[in-house]
């Protein structure tokens, strides 16, 4: 069993958090030359500097089962539409308070999860929930 | 609630909200898709749909192709750190427990958020720095709640980011 005192997850996780904050830093910046459309763009082009490697990595073999493959392309292209919301969000927005606000999005899971599958959720999950939208009000509300 | 209060924020509040919701429906997705997918194998499928997605989006803004090469590189440097975050994650997830990896990871937003502050004018009000706070703790607190730290699971939504 792998466990927390295994210290070897701890710089990729590092890793993804810091380069994740980069992801949703810099288009603040490339938006003061391009419109979120063209950075969509373009960001799609520097997904594949890094999946072309992964690719090489595969021998260029992909599992390919038409049912689930349709639904990773459904699941892309929400995505894609999403972090193009999220992008004229941060055109008009500060980026601390429209990065924090983007991803609370797990919440949202869990209040689905409990309407329509009427799953449980424990007290902490409902502190979780409860904090967040104090959150989202302390962040829309203006001043 | 009084919804003209929400107005004056609503250039970037109502996109925000489009954004939290979409991410919130399809975050289950990838989840039920890992069964039936290697991680990596769906990196390279995200990246490949989201390229049409993405062409799609250029067609409908028609007449509007943009270039500049500093906005160019940047915007390939934002695809280039999601994809990567991506791959950091599931080698995380991999070599250790899903709570903690998903709990340090999660919290992009204090890392983007002290890159505004040292790079950009881009104040934050009081309010706004409690709500940022409360926000990341909202997060780590669901994180916590969510699994045993001790248990390794299937890895999380592969969205980009």
């Amino acid at each position: 069993m792998i466990t927390a005192s295994d210290k070897r997850w701890i710089v990729p996780a590092i890793g993804a958090m810091l380069v994740w904050g980069f992801w949703a830093f810099l288009p603040k910046i490339a938006l003061n030359t391009l419109q979120p459309h063209s950075i969509i763009f373009y960001e799609s082009l520097g997904n594949f500097c890094v999946s072309l490697p992964v690719l090489f990595y595969l021998r260029f073999r992909l599992q390919f089962q038409a049912k689930i493959v349709a639904l990773v392309g459904m699941s892309s292209a929400l995505t894609a539409l999403a972090i193009l919301a999220y992008f004229i969000a941060l055109h008009n927005g500060p980026v601390a308070v429209v990065v924090t606000m983007t991803a609370m999005y797990p919440v949202l899971c869990l209040v689905l999860a409990r309407i329509f599958l009427k799953e449980k959720l424990n007290r902490t999950q409902f502190a979780a929930i409860a904090m967040s939208v104090v959150a989202l009000l302390l962040l829309v509300w203006p001043a | 609630m009084d919804i003209s209060i929400l107005s004056s924020n609503a250039a970037w509040f109502l996109p925000a909200l489009v954004a939290l919701f979409v991410w919130g429906l399809t975050a289950f997705l990838p989840k039920l898709l890992l069964r039936s997918m290697q991680p990596l194998h769906m990196i390279v499928y995200n990246c490949l749909f989201f390229f049409l997605t993405a062409c799609g989006v250029q067609i409908a803004f028609r007449g509007q192709f943009e270039f500049d090469m500093t906005g160019v590189l940047l915007a390939m440097a934002t695809g280039a750190c999601g994809t990567l975050g991506q791959v950091f994650y599931l080698i995380a997830l991999q070599r250790g427990p899903l709570t903690y990896a998903s709990m340090i990871s999660s919290l992009y937003p204090a890392v983007a958020t002290v890159l505004a502050l040292v790079f950009l004018p881009d104040p934050l009000t009081l309010r706004q720095g409690l709500g940022v706070t409360l926000g990341l703790a909202s997060i780590i607190t669901l994180v916590l709640a969510s699994d045993n730290p001790a248990q390794t699971k299937m890895p999380e939504a592969v969205n980009d980011r």
